[in-house]
């Protein structure tokens, strides 16, 4: 679900500090420095344990040893949590300190986003958004024991969300997927191996660490791995994912690494994607009413273009805009485009900021499209940011690789032309007026769309379940079924 | 001025200020033994007359020069906020193509060059290949499109005229400088067959070039080139063969459409692809029938040579020609994994000592290729100007000492577009400590990369993959139910 970042070669030359990302085993820290990989943006490497000399501790030895997280009740789960958030404040955590200064020179974030995001990763723990993940996505009382219930063809069966032995591939263009990952696993209890991404290999074992100093014999903590490898290592890689030792593994990521990783897929072993997507935004003909309307409506369309400078899957990178695409609709959409990007710029710096990893690639495009004559008009340019007006009804041809706040603006006069360029691809739809967004919603998840939201609040997420489409929570559970019949009420097949 | 006398220095530089498209009339020694002043004056003395007379009929260049507040040229440096980024020769909308808008493609061409294009009519055209045919035969413009990156082709308004050039410095470049080897590689260089490995005809660099050979150094004897595949390297199928590989890598193939008017082709297309390995059989056969010992010109990539060299291996043959047989092998090998050195295999077959040097230079260029020096420089042409360009902050970097950046250029020879572009390579040039190979002026260090390939997301498509993607995509539309 991640639009993985293009990072580049910024800091060329430059000595970046060391940092040692641990290997976690199961509450156990191994801080050996045997292997150095190089980070991401060039400069900046680290170096970790060779998890190829531990390889015989890293999958669960028995799948009973899940017993002990079993026999929590969900409001354990729930306070240990709260226990953790609490436990991962940004100022006295040493360790979530250090993955901030790592990320400083891995990310594609700048500092102050990044600083804005850790100080608040903790709330992701919370009671609150624990229990709503709980119940909305699973059902508490599943998690909890067997449900039962009274069959109408006779007999009775109870059903049962299991935890299982799952690898997460997370990503790391935000350290939030590293959080929110151990959250939701712990809710299920699952044995979670966190395969850690290298533009983020700090946050999950800074979590990891938290919970040993906190509880070092809990269960949670007792069933959460962080390893670092490179991904693709065969060796690592054969040993584990087989069905003998991991029966799910979610995967975050693009085609390179789904297609590495689909080699080792057989019965026996679930593969859940999150694979990146685009998000964009449609706004209707009601935004250009008048002139105050559009610089509101351009207002929450920045939000959603630049919120954690377009790094995310949410972020919106084509926007829609009802204009028309007669002389006076382009007239509106050029003015539109300006206050767009007027409000990009106007982000503040823990939302938002200029590029800190700027692709060079989109960065030549767009200069180009600045020159061309015709199709483009471009407001702004360079690390701060553009707004490319599109004088037609299609999106530019790198759409894909818009980023570093870039957004790309489609005028059009028919809602069928932004309905039909929704595909699997599209993971949120930012949309303005919201009555548009009912009126449109059915069609739009036909096409492939997997969350429509109102204009602005792309970034926040409602946490109940679905999720790029499916319902990650549910899909990393074992459901079992356990029934009863009894000869009296249910014949025997034998003897009808 | 083919045999350098005594007077090798005294060049007329009066003439290459007013046409310095005439440098490869210069043999390599005498265009490097120019003292750098005053190729540099030469330099500036176009540079400020292209511009003044550009920038009022190429609406890119003056929409470029107003925004920069650039009115005049009076330095070289001031030149380097005019370089077009390279994507600006496909800054057109794809859909143009898809929906086969050649009006609006010839529209948008024509901002790019000053050749006026507003009278051509082109709506008759269903597709790129019947686009650039239109535009040969309607107008003095002889389209160059690149392979292109993620199947957006780029077009280079290059006219007739300009390939007078190309075709010259093509010839120029089997020569080597001063008492190098090769530095009679030109000798007997009309009588000689040219062999082409790959496709004769079509607008991509190798088709062109040929073209512009046979034109302009062969009075139009079509005779003179031998292609492996008389045939043409479509444009329509390499854009797809690019599309192809860009959706392949991103997991969308199920995605990918065909245009009809494609498809259309699609007999013609598979016929192509069957006859393949017969075709280049008949090449084979014919030319060790009819060349086997004897000096000809070898032409082609580094992949498709190889393959040749391999098909010549098979039957038990080495040594073809004569090992002062001249190889004209460029691309690089990048793209494609050969099992053996392809260099080593190469030679053997032609039956040469040594590969010939690697060279350097881009297709965007009209007088561009030369080769590296015996000490492993490079050396740009003197009409080239060179630019280093911070990668950052998009600075000039100073033109002395050594310095890495983004390799820029303005090429002197092109008079009907502007002649700067900025590429996306990093080059090391050292300024002004002169090779001691003998050539003057500045030199560009032989490690070169992509800026691209550095932070490791490339999807282009290089020259030299260009006939395997032209091949795969055959092989796609042939698949496609028709």
């Amino acid at each position: 679900m991640t639009k993985l970042s293009n990072s580049l070669p910024s800091n060329w030359g430059s000595t970046m500090a060391k940092f040692n990302v641990p290997l976690i085993l199961r509450g156990k820290v191994i801080e050996d420095a045997d292997v150095e990989f190089g980070g991401r943006r060039g400069g900046s490497s680290f170096t970790s344990a060779d998890i190829r000399k531990h390889l015989d501790r890293l999958p669960l030895s028995t799948p009973s040893a899940l017993r002990d997280l079993h026999e929590l009740k969900f409001s354990d789960i729930a306070d240990f949590l709260q226990e953790v958030g609490t436990c991962l404040s940004f100022r006295q955590n040493a360790y979530l300190q250090e993955a901030y200064e790592l990320s400083v020179t891995t990310s594609g974030l700048s500092p102050q986003i990044l600083r804005g995001i850790y100080e608040t990763l903790g709330q992701g723990f919370g009671r609150s958004v624990v229990h709503q993940t709980a119940d909305k996505s699973i059902g508490i009382p599943y998690l909890d024991g067997w449900v039962g219930m009274k069959l109408e063809t006779g007999g009775h069966a109870w059903a049962r969300a299991f935890g299982a032995r799952a690898v997460h591939i997370i990503a790391g263009n935000v350290p939030n997927v590293a959080a929110m990952s151990i959250m939701r696993n712990a809710v299920i209890r699952s044995d979670m191996i966190v395969k850690t991404p290298s533009n983020d290999p700090l946050t999950a074992a800074a979590v990891a660490r938290t919970m040993i100093d906190m509880a070092p014999d809990h269960p949670i903590t007792k069933h959460l791995s962080v390893v670092y490898w490179k991904g693709g290592d065969t060796q690592v890689e054969e040993a584990l994912y087989t069905p003998a030792h991991v029966d799910k593994i979610v995967a975050w990521g693009g085609l390179a690494s789904i297609t590495h990783i689909s080699k080792y897929i057989q019965p026996g072993i679930d593969l859940i994607t999150l694979d990146p997507k685009l998000s964009s935004t449609i706004i209707g003909r009601e935004a250009f009413a008048s002139d105050a309307t559009m610089r509101e409506v351009a207002g929450r369309a920045a939000v959603d273009v630049g919120h954690r400078n377009q790094e995310a899957c949410h972020n919106a990178r084509v926007v829609y805009i009802q204009t028309g695409t007669d002389k006076e609709g382009l007239r509106k959409a050029n003015r539109f485009a300006q206050y767009l990007y007027d409000s990009i710029q106007a982000l503040p710096p823990h939302i938002s900021g200029p590029a800190v990893a700027p692709d060079p690639a989109l960065a030549e495009e767009v200069n180009a499209l600045k020159m061309s004559i015709g199709y483009y008009e471009v407001v702004g340019g360079g690390p701060t940011g553009a707004v490319i007006v599109s004088q037609m009804d299609e999106p530019v041809d790198f759409a894909r690789l818009l980023g570093n706040r870039i957004a790309n603006l489609v005028p059009f006069d028919s809602l069928e032309t932004p309905i039909r360029s929704t595909n699997a691809y599209t993971q949120t739809i930012g949309i303005y007026p919201d009555s548009l967004r009912t009126e449109l919603r059915d069609r739009l998840a036909l096409h492939g769309a997997q969350r429509l939201v109102s204009l602005g609040y792309a970034g926040r997420f409602a946490n109940i379940g679905p999720h790029d489409g499916i319902e990650p929570l549910r899909r990393m559970c074992k459901w079992i079924v356990d029934e009863e019949y009894r000869p009296e009420s249910v014949a025997l097949a034998s003897m009808t | 001025m083919d045999q350098p006398t005594a007077s090798q220095r005294n060049v007329d530089a009066d003439l290459l200020r007013k046409h310095p498209e005439r440098y490869p009339d210069l043999t390599v020694t005498q265009q490097y033994g120019i003292a750098y002043e005053t190729v540099m004056d030469i330099q500036l003395a176009v540079l400020r007359e292209r511009f003044d007379t550009l920038v009022h009929q190429v609406p890119v260049l003056a929409k470029l020069a107003e925004s920069q507040s650039i009115g005049a040229i009076n330095d070289i440096p001031d030149a380097a906020p005019l370089l077009f980024p390279h994507s600006i020769y496909k800054s057109y909308p794809l859909s143009l193509l898809e929906k086969s808008r050649f009006d609006l493609l010839t529209k948008w061409l024509g901002t790019l060059t000053s050749v006026d294009l507003s009278a051509v009519d082109v709506s008759g055209c269903v597709a790129i290949d019947g686009w650039l045919d239109a535009m040969d035969s309607k107008t003095e413009l002889r389209i160059k499109h690149s392979s292109g990156t993620t199947g957006k082709l780029s077009f280079v308004p290059r006219t007739l005229a300009e390939t007078e050039a190309t075709a010259k410095g093509w010839r120029r470049s089997f020569e080597g400088f001063g008492d190098e080897p090769h530095a009679n590689a030109l000798a007997g260089f009309e009588d000689l067959q040219v062999l082409l490995v790959g496709y004769r005809k079509g607008a991509l660099a190798y088709p062109r070039m040929m073209d512009a050979a046979v034109h302009w150094l062969y009075g139009g004897d079509e005779n003179k080139v031998i292609a492996s595949n008389p045939g043409r390297m479509s444009a329509d199928v390499l854009s797809l063969g690019g599309r192809l590989k860009a959706a392949q890598d991103k997991g969308e193939l199920g995605q990918l459409q065909v245009s009809p008017a494609l498809l259309t082709r699609r007999a013609a297309f598979v016929q192509e692809q069957k006859a393949a390995p017969q075709r280049l059989k008949v090449f084979f056969d014919d030319i060790v029938q009819r060349y086997r010992g004897q000096r000809v010109i070898i032409v082609g990539s580094p992949p498709a040579v190889y393959d040749l060299a391999i098909e010549a291996r098979k039957a038990g043959l080495t040594g073809l020609f004569t090992p002062d047989t001249l190889a004209s092998i460029g691309g690089g090998a990048k793209g494609r994994i050969f099992e053996e050195d392809y260099k080593k295999v190469i030679c053997r077959f032609i039956g040469m000592e040594e590969y010939p040097l690697d060279g350097f230079g881009m297709s965007e260029m009209c007088l561009g290729s030369s080769r590296m020096c015996p000490l492993g420089n490079i050396h740009p042409l003197p009409n080239l100007i060179p630019f280093l360009i911070d990668h950052k902050t998009g600075a000039l970097l100073p033109r002395k000492g050594t310095q890495t950046g983004r390799y820029g250029w303005f090429d002197l020879a092109i008079q009907t577009h502007w002649g700067g572009l900025l590429s996306g390579d990093r080059v090391t040039m050292t300024w002004d400590e002169p090779c001691a190979c003998g050539r003057a002026g500045p030199i560009i260090h032989s490690e070169i990369r992509r800026f691209t390939e550095i932070e490791g997301n490339d999807d282009k498509i290089t020259c030299a993959g260009a006939m395997d993607a032209h091949d795969k995509a055959l092989e796609f539309i042939a698949q496609q139910l028709g």
